[in-house]
């Protein structure tokens, strides 16, 4: 119970384990533009508010599911990796001078209810708006790994004049990449136990995604 | 029509609150000495406001200074800056500088201290000498910032420089008390400029004892509120063991 209370009070934990090494003699590549910079700035705001999100939804469900024999394992290694991702995003918020998302304490709120509540409803409905969540945070996060890909690549390394990534901006797109591979596994465990058996279940997969993708507009923006 | 990009860096231009602060690109300099109208401003802000204080007179002595002619001005700042005051631009020169130079001339003996409020403390006396040269002038800028049409600028800068104190001095803060910290440290940044302004004491010791002070209650504040959340989960656990306690006894 106090390991899920606890993540109501995160506080973000040395960057050095999430974030790409200090450059030793200062940067290595030339400026980013002002729409590369508020770019990210808005990707690592709003992973940030969705892996806070994730991490207590798991805590919500947890609460209920911590006694069951065959879920426990189940949403403990999915809150788990729940538990790093958001860890890393602190940190990358901390170390990149991202403002979080001023409706964090909702985001906090919200989450939680949404976990215990679903929890409450049963296995079922909890898996289906896991699928519901996972699915969303999928294409959100390809989106961000398109987006990273395409529109970052005409930034000069100062040595060798040639385009290429700095340590930096690879560092958040292997982040994403993993966490987005994580999330797809999630929304595989949440189908193989009983998700679509919920019902009804086209209802609640398009409420809790509905829920899912506003929320993501508005972090992005607040 | 404009480029998608052009249009961008339009839209980006107005926005002035720094975001992403990049450790592997260059990052431009504060207070950008490769501009035009900084040029004059800085010529300004060193050669001419001490003597005729934050004027629009200060500007046009300094343009003819470095080679502009002053009939240009207007031009210039009328399509480089939100504001389109020059008397404005100027102090807002002075809080950029200071602000640069805050960081710039203190980053190594900041290295050296070991906690947060230490540094904190340290940025803040170190901001507020800066103003030093200036002082005598220095209502004229702050009478000029809180006109009604400069006001949102003016909160800009004081944002980015309660975010740039906060974070040199090792902030950690990752919700919404990200807000409140900076919110805080903007008022002691007010509170201890407006004391400052009619300090007579040497060296400002008696500013730099204020600001400590105000620097104190934000720190306490912090410590009152993370022992009440502290508390309250506490409270929470052990509430929940109790429930928990009676339900298994039956």
């Amino acid at each position: 119970m106090s390991l899920i209370l606890r993540r109501f009070a995160s506080r973000a934990a040395s960057g050095a384990k999430y974030m790409a090494a200090k450059p030793v003699n200062g940067p290595t590549h030339d400026a980013l533009s002002k729409a590369q910079k508020a770019y990210l700035d808005r990707v690592i705001r709003v992973d940030q508010a969705g892996e806070l999100g994730a991490d207590l939804i798991y805590a919500g469900q947890y609460v209920i599911f911590g006694h069951s024999k065959e879920l426990r394992p189940v949403i403990r290694h999915m809150w788990d990796q729940e538990i790093h991702h958001h860890a890393t995003f602190d940190a990358l918020q901390k170390g990149l001078r991202v403002r979080p998302s001023l409706l964090t304490p909702a985001w906090k709120v919200g989450a939680f209810g949404l976990g215990l509540v679903g929890g409450i409803l049963g296995k079922e409905i909890a898996m289906a708006s896991t699928e519901a969540i996972e699915t969303v945070i999928g294409g959100h996060y390809n989106t961000q790994l398109r987006v990273l890909a395409n529109n970052f690549n005409d930034r000069k390394d100062l040595k060798t004049g040639e385009n290429t990534d700095s340590a930096e901006i690879a560092n958040i797109k292997k982040k994403i990449a993993t966490f987005r591979d994580q999330e797809s596994e999630h929304l595989s465990t949440a189908i193989k136990y009983d998700a679509q058996k919920a019902r009804p279940h086209w209802l609640i997969y398009e409420t809790v995604k509905l829920l899912t993708k506003t929320a993501v507009w508005t972090a992005e923006r607040v | 029509m404009l480029s998608l990009g052009q249009r961008f860096s339009i839209q980006a231009k107005r926005c002035l609150v720094r975001s992403f602060h990049s450790l592997y690109h260059t990052e431009p300099p504060i207070a950008d000495p490769s501009t035009l109208e900084n040029k004059i401003l800085s010529k300004a802000y060193t050669d001419f406001v001490p003597k005729e204080g934050f004027t629009e007179e200060a500007v046009n002595h300094a343009a003819a200074a470095v080679g502009t002619n002053p009939s240009t001005l207007g031009a210039i700042f009328n399509f480089t800056t939100p504001s389109r005051d020059m008397a404005m631009e100027l102090a807002l020169y002075h809080m950029k500088f200071a602000r640069q130079e805050m960081y710039e001339q203190n980053k190594e003996a900041a290295g050296k201290m070991f906690n947060e409020k230490d540094r904190l403390q340290f940025y803040m006396t170190k901001r507020l000498l800066l103003n030093e040269p200036i002082i005598q002038h220095y209502h004229q800028a702050l009478g000029r910032m809180i006109l009604p049409s400069n006001v949102s600028e003016s909160l800009k800068e004081l944002h980015n420089l309660a975010d740039d104190m906060s974070y040199y001095a090792g902030d950690k803060s990752t919700d919404f008390a990200w807000y409140s910290k900076r919110f805080a440290v903007a008022g002691a940044i007010i509170q201890s400029e407006l004391f400052m302004l009619s300090d007579h004491s040497k060296g400002f010791s008696d500013t730099i004892q204020f600001a400590t002070d105000r620097l104190q209650e934000v720190n306490t504040a912090g410590r009152i509120y993370n022992s009440f959340e502290e508390w309250i989960i506490f409270n929470g656990i052990s509430t929940l063991n109790m429930i928990r306690s009676q339900v298994a006894r039956g």
